[in-house]
């Protein structure tokens, strides 16, 4: 038999023996796609975009818009 | 768009011809500062004069000083040869900035024509324009001889904009943290608004729109501008006549103007914000005048100081701090921006209260004038009753306004006062954290909401619960608290998906899900306490290298999902991913009274051979787990324990003798497959299984 990867993701609302195909009742930090195909695996990174701490201190950024002007 | 700045462009009753060595030029008065870009003149020719050039010189003792400023050539063979001449533009190849008040030449060289190839140039002979005169040269331009004060060319003057100069598109983010404001100066580098430190609470909610190259922030009590598209000038007494809204206004000096966006007080001391629509600039203790509303004159000094350019930090009041504008609500938590009006909610005094400012100015909250873009109030409820508590706003364009309340979602199709409808979109369930929603690139909205997290097709279709079905539990099991959490959503374009994140207010701990719209699947994600996600930006920046989903994290950095990193960033050190997938329950009998038993096991991986052109996954964990039920599958994956075979599967592709063959029995069997090894990733295609009946279960 074959099993792909669970590319429905989560389902946690059927009755367990009977758990729908392509689905999983747990999984963590993966995605459907992995290098542009449909085969699942671990999801990107999570990294620093700009390299200045705002605020200047370890504190949370609450809140971020864009402005665009013309000048 | 070009516009017409100086001219003398009627009365022409003569022609005058240029030829070789026979120039003719025309002495002008600019009478503003601008940028010219080209020249029309009313010519004619005779013969095939060829291409000809028309030039800007500097003017010495009334007459061409020999300097070219800028040049431009046109092909006078296309010109006609009728007697009265017509009007063409000859462009300049590189424009030039002329300074406002000061005499400048066209001069038109004979060069290359002759008595059978030439051109002529239209002029008035008698009637004369006054700030210029005819020149004529029959050296080549070594000297020149005003023919008559009153003998001058047609011409007209043209420049690209009232600034001149070339403008600047940009677009710039902005992030609130630690009671500071910053921006993006400059691609890839943030600096501090220093001007606002210390001016907000970043404890309490903070929420930003961008409009009319302004943010707008509402802070509870704190209601702030970050203005980066003014100019700011300061006067000590702006005398009995202030600037109104949209006022021009000149400086006596520099011919500067601006056009008035919000001032600080109606008399005495007052800073004024405006759009600067020239290339000169407001000078230090110069007069400015302009003309009010009311046709009244407006003169005031401007202290010792030059204009100030963006960015500034001011208090968002009503216009001129005066109650003729009307009165802001006290307090707000929630700001947006719809069809040119500013929205505020969440005052905590009147938690069913929406406010709209007036259409394009976000310094006028004068309700119920006879005016349909006046400033408007109201509460989303049938007549009769008070307001659900407004949680969110969430526009769309132009067309509707989203209020997503506590217990019931409304929509505001068009405009309040003109019009427009406030209409049930659904009274079983409310959205449950103002920034818990987001669009995609199909104008679907999703919400989490009391109910779960939800789809609105476009256009308001039958709502769909995604979570109904196959999570009935998400929203229990999220278990938001406002007062310890925060939830926002994004949406990522580049991924195809939508992201739910739920940061604990005071350490970062998170949990977060991604749906996938290609698959419509649901997927759990867990990042590092530093990196929990306090507020989203899909950033529409100008460097396409910047152009990405934003994430303002827990610990002061904003993050991104960078596909070509296997490890997450901390605040400072990186931490490996840890990510898994089960497999299970899967029955290993067919039936429930027999045990199975597993023969044999084999896995495919990403990649193919080592280094070939597919990506390559690294090794793999995995365990097996049996058991007698389902559900005790379940509980066994869940707590990752009492397996009864485990290994590694070597990457990528799949490896020669990389089956597993040992046999182990169960009714049913679980298989967790993962990596947690930091500078590494993975990716699966198959997992390949045999099982046969076994004996029956004891």
């Amino acid at each position: 038999m074959e099993l792909a990867f669970p590319f429905k993701g989560l389902n946690k609302g059927i009755l367990p023996s009977e758990q729908p195909k392509l689905t999983t009742s747990d999984l963590k930090n993966v995605r459907p796609y992995f290098g542009g195909r449909a085969r699942g695996g671990q999801r990107p990174a999570v990294k620093k975009k700009y390299s200045q701490q705002i605020g200047g201190a370890t504190a949370p950024i609450v809140a971020m818009v864009s402005v665009t002007t013309v000048t | 768009m070009a516009t017409l700045k100086d001219s003398y462009n009627t009365g022409d009753d003569n022609s005058l011809a240029v030829i070789d060595a026979s120039w003719k030029g025309q002495t002008f008065l600019t009478t503003s500062a601008y940028t010219v870009t080209s020249v029309k003149l009313k010519l004619l020719r005779v013969g095939s004069p060829g291409n000809f050039t028309v030039q800007i010189q500097n003017v010495v003792s009334s007459k061409p000083g020999g300097t070219v400023l800028c040049s431009g050539t046109y092909n006078g063979n296309t010109l006609g040869t009728a007697s009265t001449g017509v009007w063409v533009e000859i462009i300049f190849t590189v424009p030039v900035a002329l300074l406002n008040a000061t005499t400048y030449a066209i001069v038109i060289p004979g060069t290359g024509m002759d008595g059978s190839n030439s051109i002529k140039c239209r002029n008035d002979s008698s009637t004369g324009y006054a700030d210029g005169a005819l020149q004529s040269s029959i050296d080549q331009g070594s000297s020149w001889q005003t023919p008559g004060a009153t003998n001058d060319l047609m011409f007209e003057i043209w420049a690209e904009s009232a600034s001149g100069s070339t403008k600047t598109h940009s677009v710039k983010l902005v992030a609130a943290c630690n009671n500071e404001i910053w921006y993006e100066s400059s691609a890839g580098t943030m600096e501090e608004l220093t001007a606002a430190n210390g001016d907000i609470n970043t404890t309490e909610p903070v929420s930003m729109v961008d409009a009319y190259e302004k943010v707008f922030i509402a802070n509870g009590t704190n209601f702030k501008v970050a203005d980066f598209g003014n100019t700011k000038i300061i006067t000590t007494n702006v005398g009995s006549h202030p600037p109104d809204f949209g006022t021009i206004l000149t400086g006596g000096t520099s011919q500067a103007k601006m056009v008035v966006d919000y001032i600080t007080a109606l008399s005495s001391a007052c800073t004024i914000y405006g759009k600067r629509i020239t290339t000169a600039t407001f000078t230090a203790s110069e007069t400015v005048t302009g003309t009010d509303d009311d046709a009244n004159a407006i003169s005031f000094a401007m202290t010792a100081a030059n204009e100030v350019a963006p960015p500034h930090w001011y208090d968002w009041t009503v216009f001129g701090n005066d109650s003729s504008s009307g009165v802001m609500p006290d307090k707000a938590f929630n700001v947006c921006l719809y069809r040119g009006r500013i929205g505020l909610t969440r005052n905590a005094d009147y938690p069913f209260q929406w406010y709209l400012s007036k259409q394009f100015n976000p310094w006028n909250w004068l309700y119920a004038a006879t005016d349909a873009q006046s400033a408007v109030a109201g509460g989303n409820s049938d007549v009769g009753r008070i307001g659900d508590i407004v949680i969110g706003q969430i526009p769309y364009k132009d067309d509707y306004l989203v209020y997503g309340c506590a217990t019931s979602l409304w929509y505001l199709l068009g405009d309040p006062m003109m019009g427009g409808a406030l209409i049930e979109l659904d009274l079983t369930q409310g959205l449950l954290a103002p920034n818990a929603f987001c669009w995609d690139n199909d104008s679907n909205l999703y919400m989490v909401t009391t109910a779960g997290f939800i789809r609105i097709p476009r256009g308001f279709g039958q709502i769909e619960n995604l979570t109904l079905i196959d999570y009935p539990d998400f929203i229990n099991d999220l278990a938001y608290d406002p007062t310890l959490h925060s939830l926002t959503l994004a949406f990522d374009k580049d991924d195809r998906g939508v992201l739910i994140t739920k940061t604990v207010l005071l350490t970062g701990v998170n949990v977060n899900y991604w749906y996938d719209l290609r698959t419509e699947g649901l997927f759990y994600d867990v990042y590092p306490d530093d990196a929990g996600v306090r507020s989203v930006l899909d950033y529409k920046a100008t460097d396409p290298d910047y152009r990405n989903l934003l994430f303002g994290c827990d610990d002061g950095y904003i993050r991104w999902f960078d596909p070509d990193s296997v490890d997450d960033d901390t605040v400072d050190d990186t931490q490996a991913i840890d990510s898994y997938i089960t497999f299970g329950p899967l029955p290993m009998s067919g039936d429930m009274k027999h045990e199975g038993k597993l023969v044999d096991l084999d896995f495919i991986t990403a990649g193919g051979a080592a280094s070939g052109s597919q990506s390559d996954s690294n090794d793999i964990y995995y365990r097996v787990f049996t058991a007698k039920s389902a559900e005790e599958i379940i509980e066994k994956l869940y707590a990752d324990s009492d397996y009864r075979i485990a290994g590694t599967v070597s990457a990528p592709g799949r490896q020669r003798g990389g089956g597993i063959k040992r046999k182990i029995r169960g009714v049913f069997m679980g298989v967790k497959l993962g990596n947690e090894t930091a500078a590494e990733t993975w990716a699966f295609e198959k997992m390949l299984y045999d099982v046969k009946k076994a004996g029956r279960l004891k």
